[in-house]
């Protein structure tokens, strides 16, 4: 194996044991409520014995022989001869997290235990009744070739012997391997047999083998078989004579044979059957390493190593046409020195082997590429590559057709011709609908992703704090776009932690309530239209929203005036305002006042919303709305006050025409009823500052637009249809513009500026708006 | 026409090592993850050596092993049992069960062609 292969072999095991410590911390964690349960012990150990199998044959092996200690306690438990402890769940949690560790270390890995390797160690040694036993069977018996020995070899199947999948000519055809041999069929038993059944064995043989390789090659070929089947293996003495000659004999044999096949396998090369080919290269060059080996030829082994090199460098579809005469230099050079023990064939293989490790910059570059990748699944990136390829042919006839206009140049376009035209430009396109959508569709990825990493926080908060408190997960298949799974952990963890440590009260203090002494914590997540909803339900002791307003007043947040306009809902925003921290006294998990403001800068970055609810002594919940997807978003063309621009449809509940005479003044606050409700109102124009143009229009196009806070209508001057967009955030100076959430460029590569509807209500002067009128009756 | 074989393994990663070896040796190589995969990959198509892992969920490699060993096309069929269990326990479940051999993880790639090169000789 190559040293490309080690590395693709070791990023998929990184991916694997990723998976795999997830699991298992989650395995943990239910096996800690639930200690006796055989499923799930079960589990634990499956995960524990993959990671070690796997991860020993990636090359991790510090982290296999780390995790067989820890699999042994839980080969211990799954026997019954040990029972799980809290302790014992705590010190394998810890060794997930040492593992961890490990497979950042890689196969860098040195022989300083990590401090946390020997605490786990440690901690586990009591529950282990011995300790010195290392993973894994190692490497391959490496025995030196001794001289030639002669053996007598007595084989007796087993009459079932076809029922184990083998074939017995097939261990006397692998004897041949050895060396020269003698072989006797004694058929005495197949004579006898009656009734005969022609699915047993009855032959038996006597085989006579002379060989350089020792007796535990032999052996080995009945290695499968021996415990069923009768097998002797003795020692014969050969004559010296016969000793020398045969065995020059038998390299000269071998080795012609492997270039006979080397020749054949270039000439299928050359013909174009390239893989069957290589192939068979491959297997000749490996005949002839073992033959050289074999020999006790060092030199003519290196030269035949050099032409397996080249072989699988070209299997692994790196180097270029150049091939071909390179390794038949190779092969040359292995041929001088199997033919010559003394020739410099060595030094001749310089060119190809400097030209072969040109290649290897190349498959580092793109072992680094793939540090970045996400994994998806083949059936989605297989319906990308039809659909492109599709796209292709079809973009293909539109050059076609533009020919055949040119050939009839001068004649009056025929109107089939400009519909040939239209269908062919309408498949591209649907085309480049159905390949947008499934680019997507790779980028969305479930919320697992993030969710599972809560079990373990709540169950650690809970444990030092000393609360009961269970999570209970739900919608964990909801997928979101990359993206946003990569930016949402972080935001989640901050509200989660909070509500596990300032939430939910200590045991005394809920019981003194007459509550549950079991806390409880709700994460979940469900799609909403095209917003995806993650939630944080506590039961905990919940927001007080007078405390929150003076401590941000004593905090100097905000002014007095400032917190005695504000409702409910915007004083529990407090406390995600930076700089800001309810507790007095500061525990290690949270309430530096740090924290709670990334969860709304980040789901601001991600154009999401957040609501809070609560309710003093019953809970508090967290409700974060995002974009399932970031990339591509549908969008509705206005024009106000002869500009252009665009709304998102997602936040757009419907469109519709109103009677002017409808709108009215209440309060300050102009509003309307459409279909049954009623909304305030805003124009455009008036909020983006466009000078507005007098409408003699007796209707008024209006957009229901919904948002966190509640609906409001948004009147434009014309609605100009639906488009598609690519939202590119504003920067700069521009980045500030609160009415604004980007730019999008359109299709025909104009650029629009894309209206925040979300936020444009809010942004109004207070005096003319209010949050809390949004549904006023109308009076009449 | 290469020799077909069918890798059993719930682990992506051991799938990987093996097909990354035997394929480069010549060898078609199909994957499943379980061994109820395995069951049916191995009844819709024909393979001339089944690598199955024992320890896996779903179905484990020993049943596998029997539930094939029960189809007609199977009754010869090389069949070699991967594991890290080289306990002897397992090894006499397995032939019993009518395993054609086994290769113990973890193993250098050269191990794992000699076993599929020794079992795949005829």
């Amino acid at each position: 194996m190559d040293s490309g292969d080690l590395e693709q072999l070791q990023a998929s095991f990184r991916h694997e044991a990723d998976d795999l410590l997830t699991d298992l911390g989650g395995a943990l964690l239910l096996l800690e409520l639930d200690p006796r349960n055989v499923e799930v012990i079960n589990r634990v150990f499956r995960a524990m014995h993959t990671l070690k199998g796997s991860g020993a044959s990636a090359g991790f092996r510090r982290l296999a022989s780390f995790v067989h200690h820890v699999e042994e306690v839980f080969n211990r438990i799954r026997n019954q001869q040990l029972e799980t402890t809290p302790e014992l769940i705590d010190a394998t949690l810890k060794a997930c997290d040492c593992c961890v560790m490990l497979l950042e270390l890689g196969s860098t890995e040195s022989d300083t235990p990590l401090p946390l390797e020997t605490e786990v160690l440690a901690a586990i040694r009591p529950f282990l009744p011995e300790m010195d036993k290392a993973a894994g069977n190692g490497k391959p018996e490496k025995t030196a070739s001794g001289g030639l020995a002669r053996y007598k070899i007595g084989f007796k199947p087993n009459r079932e012997i076809f029922f184990s999948g083998t074939d017995p000519a097939s261990l006397l055809l692998e004897l041949t391997d050895l060396g020269e041999m003698e072989i006797h069929c004694d058929a005495s038993d197949l004579l006898a047999a009656d009734p005969f059944d022609p699915e047993q064995c009855y032959l038996r043989w006597e085989v006579h083998v002379e060989t350089t390789e020792p007796e535990t090659k032999v052996r080995g070929v009945f290695q499968f078989v021996e415990e069923d089947c009768g097998v002797s293996i003795e020692r014969e003495e050969p004559s010296a004579a016969a000793q020398s000659e045969s065995k020059a004999a038998r390299f000269r044999g071998a080795t012609q044979q492997a270039f006979t096949a080397l020749g054949f396998a270039l000439d299928q090369f050359q013909s174009g059957d390239e893989n069957p080919g290589l192939a068979t290269a491959h297997r000749a060059a490996q005949t002839l390493i073992s033959a050289c080996k074999a020999h006790g030829h060092a030199r003519a082994t290196t030269a035949a190593h050099q032409v397996l090199d080249a072989v699988i460098t070209q299997q692994g579809g790196t180097l270029d046409g150049g091939w071909l005469p390179k390794v038949k230099l190779l092969i040359e050079a292995a041929r001088l020195a199997v033919d010559s023990p003394a020739a410099q064939a060595v030094t001749s293989l310089q060119p190809a082997s400097t030209a072969a490790a040109e290649t290897l910059p190349a498959v580092e570059a793109a072992t680094a590429a793939a540090a970045s990748s996400i994994r998806v699944d083949s059936a989605k990136l297989d319906a990308l590559m039809r659909l492109a390829g599709e796209l292709l042919v079809a973009r293909g006839a539109l050059p076609a057709f533009a020919e055949r206009v040119e050939r009839i140049a001068g004649e009056p376009s025929p109107k089939s011709m400009a519909k040939e035209m239209r269908d062919a430009a309408a498949k591209v396109s649907r085309l480049a609908d159905d390949l947008q959508a499934t680019v997507m569709s790779i980028r969305m990825m479930p919320v697992r992703q993030v969710f599972q990493r809560f079990p373990r926080l709540v169950r650690d908060i809970a444990r030092n704090l000393d609360k009961n408190i269970e999570l209970h997960v739900s919608g964990e298949e909801t997928e979101l776009d990359k993206t946003v799974i990569d930016s949402i952990g972080d935001p989640l963890t901050h509200i989660i932690r909070n509500a596990a440590d300032h939430g939910i009260e200590s045991k005394a203090d809920r019981a003194q309530k007459g509550k549950s002494l079991v806390g409880r914590i709700d994460l979940s997540a469900f799609t909403q239209g095209s917003n995806v909803v993650i939630e944080v339900k506590d039961d905990g002791k919940g927001l007080d929203a007078e405390k929150l307003k003076r401590r941000a007043v004593e905090k100097n947040l905000l002014t007095e005036s400032a917190v005695a306009a504000m409702d409910e809902e915007a004083a529990f925003k407090i406390i995600l305002a930076a700089g800001f921290s309810t507790i007095d006294k500061v525990t290690d998990l949270s309430g530096r006042g740090v924290g709670m403001d990334v969860v709304r800068t980040s789901v601001e970055a991600l154009h999401g919303a957040i609501h809070i609810t609560s309710e003093v002594g019953k809970g508090t919940s967290f409700r974060i709305e995002l974009p399932a997807s970031l990339l591509v978003s549908k969008a509705i063309r206005v024009a106000v006050s002869g500009h252009e621009v665009v709304l998102p449809i997602d936040t757009i509940r419907n469109m519709v025409k109103i009677p002017k005479s409808v709108v009215r003044r209440v309060q300050g606050q102009q509003i309307a009823p459409v279909r049954g409700a009623v909304f305030p109102m805003l124009w455009l124009a008036h909020a983006l500052s466009f000078e507005r143009v007098e409408e003699r229009r007796a209707e008024l196009a209006v957009a229901i637009i919904e948002t966190a806070s509640g609906p409001y209508g948004l009147v434009v001057d014309h609605f100009l249809g639906e488009v598609e967009i690519v939202v590119k955030p504003l920067s700069g100076v521009l980045a500030k513009v609160q009415e604004y959430i980007g730019a999008a460029i359109m299709g025909d590569g104009k650029t629009v500026l894309v209206v925040n509807t979300e936020k444009l209500f809010s942004l109004q002067p207070p005096a003319e708006t209010s949050q809390n009128d949004f549904q006023v009756g109308l009076p009449g | 026409m290469p020799k077909r074989i069918l890798a059993v393994d719930d682990s992506a990663t051991m799938r990987q090592l093996v097909k990354m070896t035997l394929s480069r040796a010549g060898y078609e190589i199909v994957e499943a993850e379980d061994g109820s995969k395995g069951l049916e990959k191995a009844s819709a198509e024909a393979f001339d050596l089944v690598l199955s892992d024992i320890n896996m969920p779903v179905m484990t490699g020993l049943d596998l092993l029997r539930s094939l060993r029960k189809l007609p096309q199977y009754r010869f069929t090389p069949i070699v049992l991967v594991t890290t269990e080289s306990q002897a326990e397992k090894k006499q479940e397995g032939k019993a069960a009518g395993a054609t051999g086994w290769i113990v993880k973890p193993f250098e790639p050269e191990q794992l062609l000699a076993v599929v090169t020794k079992v795949l000789r005829c």
